[in-house]
């Protein structure tokens, strides 16, 4: 058996709860790989994922679904330079990154 | 962390919430878990986590105090992590959590003395306490 994380499914459970995401424009800072991503995106209506490091990031496009990729966007960026328009998202996710 | 707080702000609507995910320092328990049984080998030393999450409350605080966000909610929950033996479960922290956990050795030997004595399929085991808080964008306070 390989390394498991959050067996219940705690995180998304709260997060749901929390986080009103469904049908939301949504942007989410520090994804990695998008270990959280893939817990919440199928319900948003569009999500920007960001992260600085580009490892990671490239992970996360390549296990991207296609039926996602018109409005699941992985983008190597920080928060502190961010190269999105202002206003433009419902919710923004820090994921483990504050 | 206030700049880049600063910035995401900027990216939300108006009606806009900011949503933070993250895990806090709080002693997590490590256990070997068995069909139907936790034993407890003690707690992992987080402390060194701590200065980060002082300063993300800090950062978060001041955004609060400045009228730019306005707490809505919190809540935590806990979130395991299980690996296959103590061993893998060092290795896994060393790569990926250090200077964020500390395992003494004393809480080394117990988790492998308990892996050791149980019978059958065992895990190992330790929960994180994770928090979420929601912050309801503010406009800017007047004459900012």
């Amino acid at each position: 058996m390989a390394l498991e994380r959050d067996p219940h499914g705690n995180e998304t459970k709260f997060l749901h709860l929390s986080g009103g995401l469904s049908g939301a424009r949504v942007l989410e800072v520090g994804c990695g790989e998008g270990r959280l991503t893939w817990r919440y995106a199928y319900g948003t209506r569009s999500t920007v994922a960001i992260d600085p490091d580009l490892e990671p990031l490239s992970t996360a496009r390549d296990a991207c679904p296609a039926e996602w990729r018109t409005r699941l966007h992985f983008v190597q960026a920080d928060a502190e330079h961010l190269p999105l328009r202002r206003s433009l998202f419902d919710r923004a996710i820090l994921a483990w990154s504050l | 962390m206030v700049h880049a707080l600063e910035r995401i702000r900027g990216a939300l609507t108006p009606n806009g919430v900011l949503v933070d995910v993250r895990p806090v320092a709080a002693r997590w328990p490590l256990d070997i878990v068995t069909t139907g049984r936790a034993q407890s080998a003690g707690r992992v030393d987080d402390s060194p986590g701590r200065v980060d999450d002082r300063a993300a409350d800090r950062a978060l605080r001041t955004m609060e105090r400045r009228g730019l966000f306005r707490r809505i909610d919190q809540v935590t929950f806990p979130f395991a992590y299980l690996w296959d033996s103590v061993d893998e479960m060092s290795d896994y922290i060393a790569a990926n959590w250090e200077g964020s956990i500390v395992l003494p050795e004393r809480l080394l030997a117990r988790a492998r003395k308990l892996e050791r004595e149980a019978r059958g399929e065992r895990r190992v085991r330790i929960t994180m306490r994770v928090i979420i808080r929601t912050y309801a964008r503010k406009d800017e306070p007047r004459g900012a």
